[in-house]
């Protein structure tokens, strides 16, 4: 049983076992929002910023509840099964977010930060590893996109990425070094001429 | 450099917002409640009558009654749960989704600047609609066995009102080979319709004029309506009145049903999307909706009544309406349509042909 899984337990049971509950008690759901909440809205707001994330977060567990009956109860942990849920909500806003980065590539602004920040960050100019990362993501495929961006900013496993995008664990370590070799290529590159 | 760590910094800091999280809580609280209420009042919820081209309400097949009955008897129970559910909520959210609203103001904004093609003396408007729809029988064993069949239909309406109209509908045949399988599979099923060609004056297909409201619309009927959104949404709900799974979700397939209707003139169109936009829950579903190989985008309403999603699919660029579809949201039938499943679409074309062509079409049913 991995520590999450303990400390889930411990605290009224894994996920499974609420979603489980939560069929005939709906009220129990409320408690897979306030242990998975956090890191899917901050996963969401770096994707897309405000006020898109916000509401993303909602839909997301709106959609969790109608369909947890259906829930793969083998899976302790439902993080897979929420993030999964919201690259689909994400996909709605797929060329805003690789419209942002092109734009953070070009003008050192970053839309995104500047909808979460006060006026000063706002105009903090990025520096040009960043610009350089905001081009190179902006060129990804979708599904590579989501693939590093789950493993990096999500901090969800191989196995996990493949349970949250159904696809199989192969297929993420190929997105994965795919993602990964085009990143670095766009950052050395940039270094190089330097 | 590290590809890794640099990724891993990219918007790292940015401030937390927990008012936000706590709204997004609050609207899984309230629907974790509606459901609560749903649960205690609701035992069955069936999928709403979907209105069938005017010109065929007098001639429902079997299954069409069986399900029209069952909506009759769930449509009044959800209306208790819905008047229930206001005293629960704080207040109703006013009007579709910012993202929705946008979109279809955007598309009512170039229906007005379109202009609806004309129908010269010797020609005729062609409404093409190709239609996937919902089959199912309760057998005895009380499972509920569901496929999918489709057809094509082509509606003349001709430019001089004193020519026929005329009805061309394709055999009604199964949408995959796996629906074919469970149709025969359960027999006693309704058999599918063979197709037919029917010539009548003012649209009165098998000895039935259009009664000219919105379950059976005519050209006149749509001339008589006001062009102010909150008006016609008003005279839409009137309409509705207690049908359907909640007033809303009635209110948003009626003007799906008039959209596809293909002949509504461009100021109501326009008029039609602007009351959509006003619909509490209407959101944008999907932005590379593809129907039928038109790709437009999806508006739709989730009804929690009925567990399904009436959708609108539109080119914002154009205004021009693409079809209708619904999904199934929370709620599958049968192993063919499982939860998230579209269950019924209909996809519109219009263009105008010269009556030399119309004039040849045979009276022969289509085969």
């Amino acid at each position: 049983m991995s520590a999450l899984t303990e400390a889930a337990v411990a605290a009224g049971g894994s996920d499974a076992q609420l979603i489980e509950r939560s069929v005939a008690c709906p009220e129990d759901f409320a408690l897979i929002f306030d242990r998975h909440a956090a890191s899917l809205h901050g996963y969401l707001r770096r994707r897309i910023g405000v006020p898109a994330a916000d509401d993303l977060l909602a839909e997301t567990f709106l959609i969790a509840f109608e369909r947890r009956t259906r829930y793969d109860l083998a899976a302790a942990d439902a993080r897979p099964w929420l993030f999964g849920i919201a690259t689909n909500l994400l996909r709605r806003f797929a060329r805003a977010e690789a419209r942002a980065y092109r734009a953070l590539a070009r003008t050192g602004v970053d839309r995104v930060a500047a909808s979460l920040e006060d006026e000063v960050a706002e105009r903090v100019d990025a520096d040009a590893a960043r610009r350089t990362l905001a081009a190179a993501l902006a060129k990804l495929s979708r599904g590579d996109r989501d693939a590093i961006l789950l493993y990096t900013w999500a901090e969800l496993s191989y196995d996990q990425i493949a349970a949250a995008l159904d696809i199989p664990t192969g297929t993420v370590r190929s997105r994965l070094h795919r993602a990964r070799r085009r990143l670095r290529a766009a950052l050395d590159h940039d270094l190089s001429e330097e | 450099m590290n590809d890794l760590l640099e990724l891993t910094r990219f918007r790292s800091a940015l401030p937390d917002d927990p008012i936000a999280r706590d709204r997004a809580r609050d609207q899984l609280l309230s629907r974790i409640q509606d459901r609560q209420l749903q649960d205690r009042g609701v035992l069955d919820r069936e999928p709403r009558h979907r209105r069938d081209r005017p010109w065929l309400v007098g001639r429902p097949g079997p299954t069409r009654r069986l399900v029209l009955a069952a909506t009759a008897a769930a449509a009044g129970l959800a209306a208790v749960v819905v008047a229930d559910s206001v005293v629960v909520r704080d207040e109703p959210p006013v009007g579709a989704s910012a993202e929705a609203a946008t979109l279809l103001n955007q598309a009512a904004d170039r229906a007005i600047g379109s202009v609806d093609p004309v129908v010269g003396e010797d020609e005729y408007l062609r409404v093409t609609t190709v239609a996937v729809n919902r089959g199912s029988f309760v057998g005895q064993t009380g499972v509920e066995a569901s496929w999918q069949f489709t057809y094509t239909e082509e509606l003349f309406v001709p430019g001089d009102q004193a020519k026929e109209w005329v009805l061309r509908r394709g055999p009604e045949v199964p949408y995959r080979p796996e629906d074919a399988a469970i149709a025969e599979e359960v027999g006693g099923a309704d058999p599918p319709r063979r197709g037919f060609t029917e010539r009548a004056l003012n649209g009165a297909f098998f000895g039935s004029p259009p009664l000219g409201n919105w379950g059976s619309p005519t050209p006149e009927f749509f001339a008589s309506l006001p062009r102010d959104p909150e008006e016609l949404l008003d005279q839409i709900r009137t309409f509705a009145a207690d049908a359907g799974p909640s007033p809303d979700g009635e209110a948003l397939v009626i003007i799906a049903d008039t959209l596809r209707t293909g002949f509504v003139p461009a100021d109501l169109r326009a008029a039609l999307f602007q009351a959509a936009a006003l619909i509490p829950g209407v959101e944008l579903v999907d932005e590379q909706a593809n129907l039928n190989g038109q790709v437009g985008v999806a508006v739709g309403r989730y009804e929690p009544n009925s567990g399904d999603r009436q959708e609108i699919i539109f080119d914002p660029e154009t205004g021009m309406v693409i079809g209708e579809r619904e999904v199934l949201v929370d709620r599958g039938v049968g192993p063919l349509l499982p939860p998230g499943s579209v269950s019924s679409w209909t996809a519109v074309t219009t263009d105008v042909v010269p009556a030399t062509m119309v004039d040849q079409i045979p009276a022969d049913p289509v085969e």
